[in-house]
């Protein structure tokens, strides 16, 4: 029920309403939960209202959590073929498990 | 995103470890995306309970339904609380029976329809967590400031923390991982969740909805298990802001006030609800209309309680699939398309995880 869905701000309507864009859809949007909204900006919008305002990604840091994780994986497989092993018994069960049900 | 999106769960996963994501939207997002066929056989992924519908407790929909009886009041909702049974049926059943209960999407149309048709008592039966409140929260201020007294809201809300809390407490339900709820955390933050790892060692991750970003998600938890360094860690920048959305919280915190909230199958949790403070009462549907006190639980033999906490998959429940279905559903969590129950039974009931 907490779906929300990102649009861009296309008009501002009044002091508490905005029009906004998903796709071809453009819609009637609040904005009291906001501070300031301008056109341009891209809001999270759920259950008519614009629940946040959405910004760029700093992918650095999630670069770098990622580098943290190879690395921890590093060091727990030392051989990267008993990786293929270890995960294709798994998938080989799933597959069986489907042919029976 | 990097591309490297399908991680190595195994190596990861040195000893039994029990995930639990929050959110009803992360549950049907991991189901079709097929997240379940990557995990391990060590690693147990539980839905917990933060589908909004599916927590709703029974005798808010008998009050709801009461209120929906009276001459000249019109219920207005989100479409998903209408198939939810009470003790005399749904919502959907009354309006069958002739009573005015109206879908909206918005709370705006609720307060919208009450100042196009004065002569209706309009009601907003009010659902939805720490997303949703503050909406709720505009829309009786707008109310009191265009003087709207045929509009009032019987607020079913609901908070996060709350019942994160009790499932924490619980020695039966020894989670090791949580996957935060995304658009609660818009509102919240992170610093509300900070007793789960203070506290309890539980560790902690906000995420997307995204199979890329759930699985992302999944691995950080694992690897805060793994090192034994539990946090609370965000991953979804792009929306959560480290504090959440002041703004929303204060116009939430002006109209309502904390107060013990039944939940469906898991009792009254102290300080997990929310009901419109003393100056907001001209708006406020408990005040307005005599409302039925709250009458025994039905004995359904439904299992919501077990299966909205994780103790049960809703396999284990001896109703699912034979007679409860989302067809007819006996229970919420068969009701709402992001409760476990229906998320399991589309995609899950002839026995492919």
């Amino acid at each position: 029920m907490c779906l929300a869905i990102p649009h861009r701000i296309v008009a501002i309507t009044d002091e508490r309403t905005c029009r906004a864009r998903a796709g071809t859809a453009e819609v009637l949007v609040r904005t009291d939960l906001l501070s300031s909204v301008q056109i341009g900006d891209s809001i999270l919008v759920h259950a008519g209202f614009a629940i946040e305002k959405l910004q760029e990604e700093d992918g650095r840091e999630l670069e770098s959590l990622w580098e943290e994780i190879r690395a921890l994986e590093a060091t727990l497989s030392p051989e990267p073929v008993s990786d293929f092993t270890d995960i294709s018994p798994g998938m080989s069960d799933g597959s069986e498990r489907m042919n029976h049900a | 995103m990097p591309e490297r999106t399908v991680p190595f769960f195994g190596g990861l996963v040195s000893r039994p470890t029990t995930l639990m994501e929050v959110c009803g939207t992360h549950t049907v997002s991991i189901f079709r995306n097929g997240i379940r066929s990557l995990l391990p056989k060590e690693l147990t992924l539980l839905s917990g309970p933060g589908c909004p519908v599916c927590v709703t407790d029974q005798s808010e929909i008998d009050a709801a339904l009461s209120l929906a009886s009276l001459s000249g009041v019109t219920v207005t909702t989100f479409g998903d609380l209408l198939r939810v049974p009470g003790r005399d049926g749904s919502l959907l059943d009354a309006r069958g029976r002739g009573a005015d209960v109206r879908i909206v999407t918005s709370a705006s149309q609720a307060l919208e329809t009450a100042l196009r048709e004065p002569e209706q008592q309009v009601v907003f039966l009010a659902p939805g967590f720490e997303t949703t409140a503050p909406s709720t929260a505009a829309v009786v201020l707008e109310a009191a400031e265009k003087k709207a007294t045929n509009f009032s809201v019987l607020s079913l809300h609901k908070l996060v923390p709350p019942v994160l809390r009790v499932l924490a407490a619980d020695p039966e339900l020894a989670v090791d991982g949580l996957l935060l709820p995304g658009h609660v955390s818009v509102i919240l933050g992170e610093a509300p969740y900070s007793f789960l790892p203070e506290r309890y060692g539980i560790a902690c991750v906000i995420a997307g909805f995204e199979a890329e970003e759930i699985l992302f998600g999944l691995t950080e938890l694992l690897r805060q298990i793994h090192t034994n360094r539990p946090t609370v860690r965000s991953l979804y920048g792009k929306a959560v802001r480290p504090g959440g959305n002041v703004r929303a919280r204060e116009l939430m915190e002006r109209v309502f006030l904390p107060v013990d909230a039944p939940w469906r199958g898991l009792g009254v949790i102290p300080s997990s609800g929310l009901a419109l403070r003393k100056e907001f009462r001209p708006w406020d549907a408990t005040q307005r209309f005599p409302l039925p006190t709250i009458p025994a639980q039905e004995e359904t033999g439904c299992r919501c309680g077990d299966i909205l906490t994780g103790k049960l998959t809703p396999p284990e429940c001896p109703l699912f699939d034979n007679p409860c279905t989302p067809a007819s559903p006996v229970g919420p969590c068969m009701v709402s398309s992001e409760g476990s129950c229906a998320a399991h039974y589309r995609y899950a009931l002839r026995g492919t995880p």
